[in-house]
């Protein structure tokens, strides 16, 4: 066996040897079927790996979220020249004092948190026990962004009455439209999107776990941010 | 509300200065366009079940470094780097990679069979996916980084903190792995 230089022929069909030893093995190959057949096996390997370089793959409709939610201002990005910053500020930043400054910004960082509840109500109705590294901490950053207002409640989240507060929200928004910069209207439409999927999200989980108090509790949240964020919205169209 | 009907295409290198300055809907375009190749990447190199995850590091990795790209290669082609560099160092975190070479052992040189006349004809590619996740750990990370990724043993050798002589031995061991696989179920 020792004769058969089946340990070099790897290195010779890559071109990884000097020109005499890939003479040695040619010579060898020449007048060894065996050897021939087994370069000529691994070439195929080769040859149906390089193949597998061209797949691609279908990601789910939740990837993007998840990553949204994991998205903060990169460190080049020049965001006082920036017109109209598209991510949020850092969570500790005195946004509040700006009454009439809410943007994109703060209407995409409410679309991340949503995004990451609708992360968690997906793993939770996939009974997976501890919580993804991934929206964990962007969940955390929503009590600041909350704290401002101290919460937005005196709105009953039974349907009925939460769903005429939606609906009267969204006819404002849409009577206030041209007002707002396009680009903002891109966002927040967006960003209402996220947030009506995470509530189709929570809803088709407690249909099959009504009882779960979690559950409850995040499609309280999830619903409660709809409400903020089309109250911020319209806030701009006044400030504006 | 409807979709703003003057929104217009915007090209990859729009794309890239608007992202790089904090816009996440182009960065969301760059995603849309990269991620069949990134997430196939994840799924051959780690599997299944972690490739989501590392799709998700992966991207807020993009979007980190997206300033510092310079357009001396292809956005595709950074991007798989960047990519290729979150998996690795995700193998680190599992066990050093010099650990998973070390763990290797000899089994699969154990395996490999005595050059003979093979039989061919294969369906290579649809065996090659179950062979490769039969192998050990350190053959199949350089196999998928030499064979299917295109680096070369220098570079898996810096990648993996490895010798050049490793790589090169480790991606032989594989080959002769799977060709054994590929023979025996040519066989059956």
């Amino acid at each position: 066996m020792t004769s058969h230089p089946s340990d070099a022929l790897s290195a010779f069909l890559d071109g990884d040897l000097d020109a005499a030893e890939a003479a040695t093995i040619a010579a060898h190959l020449a007048g060894c079927a065996p050897c021939r057949a087994l370069a000529a096996d691994l070439s195929g390997v080769r040859n149906a790996a390089r193949a597998w370089a061209a797949d691609t793959a279908v990601p789910s409709p939740e990837l993007w979220s998840a990553i949204a939610a994991r998205l903060t201002p990169p460190a080049s990005a020049d965001v006082p020249s920036t017109p109209t910053p598209v991510l949020a500020p850092p969570v500790n930043i005195a946004w509040y004092r700006r009454r009439w400054s809410f943007g994109v910004a703060e209407l995409a960082l409410a679309a991340a948190l949503v995004a990451g509840l609708g992360v968690a109500l997906v793993q939770q109705r996939t009974a997976v026990p501890t919580p993804a590294p991934g929206p964990v901490p962007v969940v955390a950053q929503a009590e600041p962004m909350d704290a401002p207002n101290g919460g937005v409640a005196s709105v009953s989240f039974a349907d009925a009455q939460y769903d005429a507060a939606v609906t009267d929200l969204e006819r404002v928004l849409q009577e206030q439209r041209d007002r707002l910069n396009p680009r903002t209207v891109l966002v927040l439409e967006r960003n209402l999107r996220i947030i009506d999927d995470a509530v189709h999200e929570a809803r088709a989980a407690l249909a099959g776990d009504p009882a779960n108090p979690l559950l409850n509790a995040q499609l309280a949240d999830v619903r409660r941010r709809k409400l903020q964020l089309l109250r911020k919205a319209a806030l701009i169209t006044e400030g504006d | 509300m409807t979709q703003n009907s003057h929104s217009r295409p915007e090209s990859e290198a729009d794309d890239v200065a608007r992202a790089s300055a904090g816009d996440a809907a182009a960065f969301e375009r760059l995603y849309r366009t990269h991620v069949p190749r990134i997430l196939a990447l994840a799924r051959r190199m780690a599997g299944a079940d972690s490739a989501d995850e590392l799709a998700q590091d992966i991207f807020v990795r993009v979007w980190q470094k997206l300033g510092s790209f310079r357009g001396e290669s292809s956005l595709a082609t950074w991007v798989h780097r960047l990519a290729v560099n979150v998996i690795v160092e995700r193998f680190r975190t599992l066990g050093t990679a010099r650990d998973r070479f070390l763990a290797d052992g000899d089994d699969a040189i154990a395996r490999m069979p005595a050059p003979t006349e093979a039989v061919r004809g294969w369906d290579a590619k649809m065996d090659l996916h179950v062979a490769v996740d039969r192998l050990p750990p350190g053959a199949r990370t350089v196999f998928m980084l030499h064979d299917v990724e295109g680096y070369k043993h220098e570079e898996i050798g810096t990648l993996l903190g490895v010798s050049v002589g490793t790589s090169k031995s480790q991606l032989h061991r594989a080959r002769m792995t799977l060709r054994g696989h590929l023979n025996r179920q040519a066989e059956a």
